[in-house]
Parts: structure tokens; sequence; C-alpha cells
């Protein structure tokens, strides 16, 4: 037995071993002309994935370019402060010393106006800010192979019915090969390569989609603290700021349903103080008597002397002055509920504000694939900090007093979105796409500091497919 | 060889008359291999297209430590039973005990051409038809036929031994038949 099938296997091996048989014609043709794609394809998609890093390079050093421009603008304010030690009413023995201070701007080519004037190009300029492919199995096989001609295999019982499951080929389909078409072999084969490169084309329906967004939003914040902290932080309000961002989208659409999106925005986060007219604001304006606080919105928080700077627990973080702000005063107190025994008071609204360059990577599904297209998005984008700034809104202007302290540089949000895409034509969109970013750690690296600011924005933007 | 190695060289470097040159002088032996791993000439010639795609998409990656042909043939052999994976698709079979078949004297195959045997083959169920080419053609033992099928070296024997009984069952009706066509001597 074993001998047998030695033999056999050797006369297999002897007759079939150096066979060869002509290919036909059109197949090195085929074949050329795939290599000659394959190569297109590499090139072209070089040619993109090049693209997109110019475009990306150039828009986030966009970005910080004119963001450190407009951050240069903002004009400081040095104080020329008048100590006016005084002991005011004696009922009230807590209260030790009012320090009057008067400030004077050190550069007096600037004036209020150019102040908000800055201030508010610096918000608005937002809206201007830079913008935001195996088988070639080919053909599948094909009835020919049904064993009906005279080699036919009469004692195997095939359960070939998967095989009905098998994709013929148009051309040829329902034809046995014993069963002669009217095409010759030739016209059989053309017709079979014209099916294959029909395929190999239809494949490709991978593409890139490049827009601009501009998304006007509402940017809040969840917070905590340690109680220490707390104790010596200025009022918590729950206020956010209205703003606008900005940038530019790129995304990477597979052949299905799936896209990739990358890109750059520039959005501003924050978050804005005041107090309601409190015990200590309340005994200010009692004894002071001034006009600026008996009524209106105060800032009145405790204030720290740290060296030589004062320093400020806020809501985002410890706030370092650079300088005091024109109609304001300091107040020393030895009944402070914190730790801190002066307290700053004035009439108006603080706010803190920070610009980040966002680097979004999301994921997209489109969910209704027509003219007018529905979609999910979700992920995740590096946020760089590239603005931080402290201000005071109040009779004088709004003035810029300083820095949050332990602000990171990198943090991390994640988004999440469903847009509306509107197809203007074969190759450019249109999208509006309510999406929330909530930032997953606290920007803000001091432990007693809990800070994750999120945003609600509109994003509406025009694409251009390719 | 050393016409090879330039031509190669001239290959990974793009050059389209060098592939084609390439293609012109193995094609006709690769097709025999196609032909014998698949169903029709329809798929042998896919195979072929797809394998000689891969040739020159990798040539960059051939180290001159064996023979051109065989790493070709490799590729080739490989492109086959990739599409077996994929399709993956087991045609269940009667049951042929060994004992079953007639006493069969192989001198029979003798009388086959090349073209004839390899039609045989091409009949076979297509996992017999992957396990008999990879042990008779390719020389391989079953412990290697099992991990590149992920069948198991029982089942790559089994195999082995129900496809030799296709065919022999086969010639010997295809012979009597021609037999008493022709009266062909036996």
């Amino acid at each position: 037995m074993m001998n047998e099938e030695k033999n056999m296997d050797k006369i297999f091996r002897d007759k079939l071993e150096g066979f060869q048989m002509d290919p036909p014609p059109l197949l090195w043709d085929g074949i050329r002309e795939t290599l000659l794609m394959q190569r297109r394809a590499k090139r072209v998609a070089l040619y993109r994935w090049a693209a997109v890093a110019a475009m990306l390079a150039i828009a986030f050093f966009g970005g910080w370019y004119f963001n450190k421009t407009v951050e240069k603008d903002v004009p400081e304010l040095a104080e020329q402060v008048i100590v006016y030690p005084e002991r005011n009413n004696a009922d009230e023995n807590a209260r030790v010393d009012i320090i009057e201070k008067s400030l004077t701007a050190k550069s007096e080519t600037i004036d209020e106006s150019d102040v908000s004037g800055n201030t508010t190009e610096k918000s608005a300029g937002l809206v201007e800010s830079p913008r935001q492919k195996e088988s070639l199995g080919g053909i599948p096989d094909p009835e020919l192979q049904s064993p009906t001609d005279k080699y036919s295999v009469a004692p195997i019982k095939s359960q070939q019915a998967q095989s009905v499951l098998r994709e013929e080929p148009v051309a040829l389909k329902g034809k046995n090969k014993s069963e002669k078409s009217s095409f010759s072999d030739a016209e059989k084969r053309l017709i079979a390569e014209n099916i294959r490169h029909k395929r190999d084309y239809s494949k490709n329906g991978s593409s890139w989609k490049m827009g601009m967004n501009v998304s006007p939003g509402y940017s809040s914040y969840s917070a905590s603290h340690e109680r220490d902290y707390a104790n010596n932080m200025t009022y918590s309000a729950t206020d956010g700021n209205s703003n606008v961002s900005a940038g530019i989208s790129v995304q990477y659409k597979t052949k299905g349903r799936w896209s990739v999106e990358s890109g750059v925005y520039y959005v501003q986060n924050g978050q804005k103080s005041e107090s309601i007219p409190q015990l200590f604001a309340a005994y200010a304006a009692d004894d002071e008597k001034t006009p600026p606080f008996t009524e209106g919105l105060y800032v009145n928080t405790d204030i720290d002397a740290e060296g030589n700077r004062m320093v400020m627990n806020s809501v985002a973080g410890i706030v370092e002055f650079e300088s005091l702000p024109e109609g304001a005063e300091i107040e020393a107190s030895l009944e402070r509920a914190g730790s801190y025994s002066n307290a700053l008071v004035t009439r108006g609204e603080f706010s803190q504000v920070f610009d980040f360059v966002e680097i979004p990577l999301f994921l997209r599904y489109l969910l209704v694939d027509s003219r007018v297209g529905l979609e999910v998005a979700g992920g995740i984008n590096a946020g760089l900090v590239v603005g931080n700034n402290a201000y005071i809104n109040n009779d004088y202007g709004l003035q810029n007093i300083g820095k949050t302290r332990d602000i990171s540089a990198v943090n991390f949000s994640a988004s999440i979105g469903m847009g509306v895409t509107y197809s203007l034509s074969k190759h450019i969109s249109l999208a509006i796409e309510p999406r929330m970013n909530y930032y997953i750690n606290s920007i803000n690296r001091n432990p007693d500091v809990n800070f994750r600011p999120y945003r609600i924005g509109l994003y509406s933007g025009l694409y251009y497919e390719f | 060889m050393e016409e090879i190695k330039k031509i190669i060289k001239e290959c990974i470097s793009g050059n389209v008359r060098a592939q084609e040159k390439l293609y012109r002088m193995f094609a006709p032996k690769m097709f025999g291999v196609c032909l014998r791993y698949s169903r029709d000439r329809t798929e042998a010639e896919d195979n072929l297209q797809e394998g000689f795609i891969k040739v020159f998409t990798n040539i960059d990656s051939f180290r001159h430590e064996g023979s051109f042909e065989g790493w070709m043939r490799r590729i080739m052999v490989n492109v086959a039973l990739s599409k077996y994976r994929k399709n993956n698709i087991l045609y269940p079979v009667e049951n042929i005990g060994d004992h079953d078949m007639p006493q069969f004297s192989d001198n029979i195959f003798e009388k086959f051409g090349a073209e004839e045997l390899i039609e045989l083959i091409r009949q076979l169920p297509e996992r017999y038809r992957m396990v008999f080419n990879l042990y008779v053609m390719e020389g391989m033992n079953h412990q290697e036929i099992s991990e590149m099928m992920n069948i198991s070296v029982g089942t790559s024997k089994s195999n082995l031994s129900r496809a030799r009984d296709i065919l022999k069952r086969k010639v010997r009706d295809l012979y009597d038949e021609v037999k008493l066509n022709s009266n062909l001597p036996a």
C-alpha cells in the first residue's frame, strides 16, 4: 500500500514538476496596469499627507503667532501706592487698617479704550483667527469548475450548497464549461479583465475632507477645592463665558461610513466671578460710605501677600497679581473667614480666560449617507494652553491683573457631537454640529484645585472633499 | 544567474521592461503551478496575476539565498493558500475507506499526460487538492501542512489519503471509459 502510494506520488511529481503553459497574453497587461495604479496611489497618498501636515503646521504656528502678538498688546499697569493707615471706626475694633491705593497707568500712551479695545479685539479675534484604501481574487470562482464534464466525480456526494453562495462573474454566470457560449475564449478573458478592472476601480472609495469651522459657544467649568483653599477663595459663581472658537478640520474618510478627524482649533475657556454684597463688602460699603460699594456687583476676595506679590485663590487656581487694578481697595481685617488677612474689594467682575490650541482626534460615523447626511462624532483633544490671563472689569475698564498659577501646558478633553451635513456639490459641503467638549483632567496642577472647563459650541463650517 | 540578478535589480528600481522580461521568463512555469492549485483556468489566471503583483511589490525582500524560481513558487502557493483560508469552504465528502478501493495498479497513471493529471487534481475538493499539492508537489510533511492550513495532522493525513483514493477512482473510471470507446490496449 505504501509503495503504491509512493509510486503514485512519484508519477504525479515527475509528470507535473516541469509542466509549463503559456498564460493568456492579456494577463501581463493587467499586472502592469495594477502595478502602475499602486505606484500612482502611493504617490497621491504621499502628496495628501504632505498637504495635510503643511496645513496643520501653518494653522498651528499661525494661531500661536497671532495669539502671542495679541498678548503683547495688553498694557502693563504699574502702581504707585500711597498708604494711608487709618483707624476708622471705634465701634468695630476688628478693622485695623484700610489701605487706599491709587493707581496710575505706567504707559501713558495706552488709555482705557485701548485696554478694552485690545481685549475686545482678543475675543473678536477668535472669529478671524486661523481655522480651522484583495484579493485580486478578482474574478470569483465561476461555475465553470462544476464537475459536470467527463471527469465528474460520480461517487462523491458533494454537498456543494455552499458553492452556490460563491459569486459568479457576470459575463460567465450560469455557463458550464461543457456548454460553449457564443464568446470565444479570448473574448471571455477580455470581459473578465474588464470586470476585474471595474472592481478594482470601484474599491477605491476613501477620500479626504478639509474644512474651516467657526463655533460660537458657551464655556463654563466644574470645580472642586480643598477646604483650606476654598476658605480663602473668591466667590464661586457659575457664570461662564460666551465666546467664539475657530479652526481647521481635516478628515480621512474610509471606504465605509467611518472617518477620522484631526485639525487645529483655537478655543477659549474660562470663568467669571463676582460677589454679592456680602458681609465684608457690606462692611466696606458701610464704613467707607463710598459710592462704589453701595450698589452693584462686587469682587470681594481674600488676598495674601506672598513675597513681593499679591495672590488670590480663584476658582481656577491661584492668581498672581502683576498689578493692582484701578478702582480697587485692599482691606486688612483680622476677622476674615480664611487665613488670609487682607481682602480686595472692587465693584465689577473678575474673570479668568484660558486660550487653548486644541488638536482633536475624532472618530466619525455617518448615520445617514445622502445629500443631507447625519453623523456622530466623538474623540479626544490635546489642548495646549497658549493664553492665561486674569481680568477685572470695573469702572476703569477691563484690566489685565495677572495670570493663574500652575496651569498645565497640555491638557486633554473629551468631545462628543452630532452633526448635519449638506452637500452643495460633489466636492463641497456645509456642516453644522453641536458639540460638547469636557476636560478630563484638571487644567491646574495644584492639588488643592480641581478645575475642569467645558464648552458647548455650535460648529458650523464649509468642507472640501477630494 | 548573473542575468537574473541584474533583472531583479532593475525590477527593484521599478523598470517596467525588466518586470516584463522576468514575467516572460517565469510566467509559463508559474501558471503550471497555479493550475494545480486552482479549480479552473480562470482562478489560476487570477492567482498568477495576484502572485506576480506580490512578486514585483516584494522583490526587494528577495535575499538571493535560494533559487529565485523557488521563491516565486512559494508566493504562488501562498496566494492559493490564502484564498483557500479566506473561502474556507469545507466539502463534506463521503467517507471512502481504503478497503473499499479495488486493487489498483498505479502504472495506469503513466498512461495520462500532465494536462490530464492536472485536470484530475483540479477536480478534487479544495482542501484535498491543497493537501495533495503541498504533500506531493511541494514535498511538505503533514506537520507543516497542518500549520499552513490550520488543520490537524490527522486531518492532513486523512485528506491526502482521500485525495489519492479519489484520483485512483477517477483514473480507473476514465480509463475504463476510454478503453471501451477506443479499445486502448491496457
